[in-house]
């Protein structure tokens, strides 16, 4: 026989059919011998009953226009949400971008730029240097007395390479004559891999030097090209004043010498004279000397026969191709991460300012609010 | 126009396609609601609540369950997370005041409101029951869902759902023995 307090807990499922067969018959026959119980089952009977029966409350009417509402508010809302988002990421692909080819085209230059500095024979360099004496001749000109100029020496050393050394030599060799000059020394060796050198000294006149060495660059590979140039018009015209005053002095002396009366007189003003006469014909010396070597500029010329097969043919291959390309791709990476390192720094620099700013701009807000 | 249509239109984001898909359901998403909160503004809201979650989240709903107990799941949570907000805020007395004030507006027929008094009271019982208990209670013998679906909708395992419902059973029942109105109701012979 069940008791009371077990009947009471198994009401709620002996409503729903859910005991077992003896739990069931057990119960239904307590029910029938206890007042209470059975009193407790019709209550808890009547109750689910009436709570099945409860009418179910209807919505409002304008329930279906305020959802409608309420709905299309927020898809406009997400589809704004949506387009901001595809904005501020295309925003963000197009500046990452931006900056993935700043530092590519940076780097890239950079790498092309060292390149060509390291040439032996940079462009910049050489106009640089053949420009510079013309410029200095011209420019210095206007600090020298009337009918003076300045007296520069000019010298050139240029190495060539080329195919047809004697095509070239005979090139060089019209190329003198048409700047009115000559060919001081020339030599031709064979060395013993059968490479033939031929170097030469030239003379051209002073104002066809720069024209020659020009032409002369274009005749093959250049691969060391040096211009000296020396500025002499100090010593040239103070020698020249010396050699005045000593022909002045010997045309005294020459007077003297008619005056004189007695054979040891004689003889002291002559020695007096042979002594400046020399000294003026050494003078002379020098002076011509100059005045040759800046009316006539010397260019050391030297030509290498290029062998065939070194031709350059090479370096039109893809030979290589993989290391450059993987050799820029680490450069540029490594670019990268440095780019991306001094990037870090800079944020971190700029962190205290970034809090600082947005306390502002939450205090700003505030006050905003309040008013 | 089928119901998979439907419910691919809605995923589209189209929001007619997702007001005829809820129609059906809305209202007894409502009465549940309602029961759960025990507070008519509050239960609108709260049913627009779950339903602009349901249209927003949508694209979420795989087609395990049936819409209604996804629905249903929904505003289960809704009104739960509202409970437990409201009991922090501890303001229930504006609801009994409500309540009471609804009582006084069924006065007239003397049937409507022996049979009003009823339900009400009920209703009031069930507030106050623990919202487990409650939520079970209201699911099952007012709305007539069965055990599975109130077991995917609350996330419990069948057992516990049985448990749950018989336990809250009793213990309306003996809220009910307790109370005065209930008394007179049974003095005059009603039950």
């Amino acid at each position: 026989m069940m008791e009371c307090e077990k009947v009471l807990e198994l009401i709620p499922q002996y409503v729903d059919d859910e005991l077992d067969k003896t739990q069931k018959e057990e119960l239904e026959k307590h029910l029938e011998s206890c007042e209470s119980c059975k009193k407790e089952y019709y209550l808890q009977k009547k109750i689910i009953k009436s709570l099945k029966n409860m009418p179910p409350i209807e919505l409002p009417e304008d329930f279906n226009k305020k959802l409608h509402q309420k709905l299309i508010y927020h898809k406009n809302f997400l589809e704004k949400k949506k387009e901001r988002l595809k904005k501020t990421l295309t925003i963000v692909a197009i500046a990452t971008s931006l900056i993935f080819m700043t530092v590519f085209i940076v780097n890239t230059f950079n790498k092309s730029l060292q390149i060509e500095s390291n040439t032996p024979l940079a462009n910049i360099e050489m106009g640089q240097s053949y420009g510079l004496p013309q410029k200095e001749g011209a420019n210095n000109e206007r600090g020298l007395p009337a009918g003076t100029s300045r007296k520069i020496t000019k010298n050139a050393t240029i190495s060539l390479e080329v195919e047809d050394v004697n095509g070239c030599y005979d090139k060089v060799f019209q190329l003198v004559k048409e700047a009115e000059g000559f060919i001081e020394t020339s030599e031709e060796t064979v060395s013993s891999d059968n490479i033939k050198r031929v170097n030469v000294v030239l003379k051209v006149r002073e104002d066809k030097f720069e024209s020659v060495i020009s032409q002369i660059k274009d005749f093959g590979k250049v691969t060391a090209l040096r211009i000296d140039s020396k500025d002499i018009t100090d010593q040239y015209y103070d020698l020249q004043a010396r050699l005045k005053n000593l022909e002045v002095e010997e045309q005294k002396l020459q007077d003297i010498m008619n005056k004189t009366t007695t054979v040891k007189e004689m003889l002291e003003v002559e020695s007096e004279i042979n002594r400046i006469r020399s000294e003026i014909e050494s003078m002379e010396g020098q002076l011509k000397l100059w005045e040759n070597l800046t009316s006539l500029a010397t260019i050391n010329l030297s030509i290498k026969e290029i062998p065939k097969d070194e031709k350059p043919l090479a370096i039109v291959s893809f030979k290589g191709i993989g290391k450059g390309i993987k050799e820029a791709f680490i450069n540029n990476m490594n670019f990268l991460i440095f780019f991306m390192k001094k990037l870090i720094i800079i944020l971190v620099i700029i962190l205290p300012y970034s809090v600082l700013a947005l306390i502002g701009y939450k205090v700003y807000i505030y006050f905003k609010k309040r008013r | 126009m089928g119901r998979e249509d439907l419910l691919g239109r809605a995923k589209a984001g189209e929001t007619e396609a997702f007001e005829i898909l809820v129609s059906e359901h809305q209202k007894y998403i409502y009465n549940v609601i309602l029961k759960i909160v025990f507070d008519k503004e509050e239960a609108l809201d709260l049913t627009q609540e779950t339903l602009l979650k349901a249209y927003l989240n949508i694209k979420k709903f795989r087609g395990n369950s049936s819409i209604r107990t996804w629905l249903y799941r929904i505003a289960i949570n809704c009104a739960i997370d509202y409970l437990r907000k409201r009991n922090v805020e501890k303001s229930n007395f504006k609801e009994i005041e409500e309540f009471e004030n609804e009582i006084k507006d069924f006065e007239t027929p003397e049937e409507v409101l022996d049979k009003r008094l009823t339900a009400e009271m009920l209703m009031r019982e069930i507030n106050k029951l623990p919202a487990d208990y409650k939520i079970v209670l209201i699911l099952r013998d007012i709305e007539g869902l069965n055990y599975e679906e109130i077991s995917k909708i609350m996330n419990l395992n069948l057992g516990t759902v049985k448990s749950r419902l018989w336990r809250a059973r009793n213990l309306l029942k003996e809220r009910i023995k307790s109370l005065s109105e209930f008394l007179s109701l049974e003095e005059r012979g009603q039950l």
